[in-house]
């Protein structure tokens, strides 16, 4: 059995460990040069590491769930260390970053997933399958949507030098599911507005292939707020989904209690948990040989797109892309 | 590890393609093939599934550890029988009979020979009924006073005749939907003491020649929890609806208002074939399958019905069918 072990104790970490646990013993280990690691260390029943040499000595892969500006120090390290990596998205701040990670792990012959999640939330997954089967046709026109409360007072992803803000924290998801359903991009036209500590961005995408793409979303929801939605014209017909559906079992009346939030907000990940989807998906690939349903290239394309609606909004112009 | 080696007896039932589907899928799990009587019908099932058509006699010679029971419900028994005999356990389709009498011969039969008799009730394995059943459990809907159930699909006898036939079926509407509704009301906790039910044909809804089966139906229960409890069975969705149908239940208690529909997830899915709702919910078929596999390791399941689960929902239809044509509630002792 490959041994996990995990970088990052925050929501993520939590997140992913969570997830590990569905097979015991697989996640073994946390990187904890901190009481908040030990803490958690032990809430999961994991060793606790006090030194990278002792970590890698401990685990076959590594899973990095830390803020976005540390991914390319602790996954270079990894991969120099003869580990497997998994990274939380987006995969690095910059392109630079990026191509640093992904060049060490060429370099030790080990592999790489990028966890882009929403491939595996079900509906998603089911409506690129519908896709795939011609239901719709050539896809058209796709409505990709994503709102959700800030994140808490404090957090790292508001600095938005660390995090990218909402279009490399947050949009990235729907921008990552746009290139997977519609393909490559050839430009990026963006707009963001800023009221009183909420975000909202708008983008539109134009593929190569002829479709077009609206991302839209950001940190602008009321506390505990989740809403995404997707709507995918296609030559032939269109799919429609959004989170305002009625659940499988709703309250009338009752006051909903409001989790309590650690960064970001999560949307609801019902029965089946699609970041146990993923992390199983790459472990178990590692295993066959297979390749991931993302490979590093898709997702350092996915990073430029976000780069490049950066780039867009701070321009106020529509941005070619650029490989 | 061996393989649990899995047969299906008949597959005039339509979900039978669900259930060979993924016990195909699963690398702990070796189909050996089906039995049905009907030839065509086994080509096309054959053909569908690229599974192995064998007469029940040489199917049976494999030794299966388990078998799946999906032929027309009048059938059920023989089936079952032929499996107890060279030890297999059996999952049962609902309704597991179309008479008390064949439903106790069954499970007699299962029990002298030491093999398990379960019934497939999937709807037990959704979340959101694990849900509602735990928040019951906890009290946090206070007392319960009404469910409201909705069994609603299209009639299913155009794709396989039997289903309004009410020799092989027992009945039609009445005998497909109402059993779902009852063991999901007996799974969270209630018994069933009084029923009252209006069952009567629409000839428009099933297939020319079956035009005195029941079709449209409404049943009411009285629980012995003092709650009442209505159930929709009807086959009155129009061959255009989105989907199959539904399956939802309200709850109203004195500590709050649930509405449950078990297969609300779907897209929606419109082009020049018409609007499709496509499901994208936990697979129910594959949990109950799951436990099933586990009954043939000599494992623990978790929600899999028992005969006696089968048994008694099969005695709530049978008395709505009984009320139904007495015009008078007919009380379950």
């Amino acid at each position: 059995m490959r041994r996990v072990g995990l970088i990052g104790a925050g929501l993520m970490g939590t997140v992913h460990a969570q997830a590990w646990a569905q097979r015991p013993g697989v996640l073994q280990a946390v990187y904890a040069p901190d009481d908040r690691a030990r803490a958690f260390a032990s809430r999961f029943g994991l060793t606790a590491c006090a030194t990278l040499d002792g970590f890698w000595s401990a685990v076959d892969v590594v899973d990095i769930c830390t803020p976005t500006p540390a991914h390319a120090d602790y996954a270079v390290q990894a991969a120099q260390a003869g580990k497997h990596v998994i990274c939380e998205k987006p995969l690095a701040r910059t392109l630079e970053e990026a191509d640093r990670i992904i060049g060490a792990c060429r370099e030790a012959g080990v592999r790489l997933f990028v966890a882009h999640v929403l491939r595996f939330f079900p509906q998603y997954a089911a409506a690129w399958a519908q896709v795939q089967v011609g239901a719709v046709g050539e896809p058209r026109v796709l409505r990709l949507g994503r709102m959700s409360s800030p994140p808490a007072p404090g957090s790292w992803l508001l600095d938005e030098t660390q995090s990218g803000g909402v279009p490399l924290d947050l949009l990235i998801h729907d921008l990552d599911y746009a290139r997977t359903v519609a393909g490559d991009v050839q430009s990026v036209s963006a707009v963001q507005a800023r009221r009183g500590g909420r975000v909202t961005v708008h983008v539109t995408l134009s593929h190569t292939g002829g479709a077009i793409t609206l991302v839209e979303g950001g940190w602008a929801a009321p506390p505990g707020v989740f809403r995404t939605h997707l709507d995918i014209a296609g030559t032939e017909g269109v799919i429609e989904w959004s989170s305002d559906a009625p659940q499988p079992l709703q309250a009338h009346g009752a006051a909903p209690s409001l989790p309590e939030q650690d960064g970001a907000a999560l949307p609801d990940l019902g029965a089946d948990d699609p970041y146990a989807a993923e992390l199983w998906h790459a472990y178990d690939r590692l295993d066959s040989g297979e390749p991931f349903l993302i490979e590093p290239e898709d997702a350092r394309a996915s990073l430029i797109l976000a780069l490049t609606v950066i780039r867009s909004i701070e321009s106020g112009e529509p941005v070619e892309v650029s490989a | 590890m061996t393989p649990v080696r899995i047969a299906v007896l008949g597959v005039a039932h339509v979900h039978a393609e669900g259930y060979a589907a993924w016990l195909t899928s699963q690398p702990d799990v070796d189909v050996i093939g089906f039995a049905e009587d009907d030839p065509d019908l086994g080509q096309e099932f054959a053909s569908s599934t690229s599974l192995q058509l064998l007469p029940l006699a040489d199917l049976l010679a494999l030794h299966p550890h388990g078998v799946i029971v999906c032929s027309e419900t009048v059938h059920h028994r023989r089936y079952v029988e032929a499996a107890a005999q060279v030890h297999a356990h059996v999952l049962c389709e609902k309704p597991i009979a179309t008479s008390l009498a064949d439903a106790q011969a069954m499970l007699k039969t299962c029990e002298a020979a030491g093999v398990a008799f379960r019934t497939a009730f999937p709807a037990r394995y959704s979340p959101a009924v694990q849900s509602v059943r735990a928040q019951l459990q906890a009290g946090q809907l206070g007392t319960v006073l009404a469910y409201s159930g909705v069994n609603h699909s299209i009639a299913p006898d155009h794709e396989r005749a039997w289903f309004s036939d009410p020799v092989l079926a027992g009945g039609g509407a009445g005998m497909d939907h109402i059993i779902h509704l009852v063991d999901l009301l007996r799974h969270l906790g209630e018994r069933i003491e009084r029923v009252s039910a209006q069952l009567r044909p629409v000839p428009q809804w099933t297939i020319p020649g079956h035009d005195h089966t029941d079709a449209a139906g409404l049943v009411t229960l009285t629980l012995a929890s003092g709650t009442v409890a209505t159930i929709d069975p009807s086959w009155s969705r129009p061959r255009t609806y989105p989907r199959w149908g539904h399956l939802k239940l309200d709850v109203t208690g004195t500590g709050g208002l649930r509405s449950l529909d078990v297969f609300a997830e779907h897209l929606s899915v419109t082009n020049g074939r018409g609007r499709q709702w496509a499901g994208f919910g936990s697979d129910l078929n594959a949990g109950m399958l799951r436990d099933f596999l586990k009954v043939c390791t000599r494992g623990s399941p978790t929600l899999l019905a028992d005969g006696s689960a089968g048994l008694e929902s099969l005695r709530v239809v049978l008395a709505a069918y009984d009320s139904s044509r007495s015009g008078r509630p007919v009380s379950l002792s």
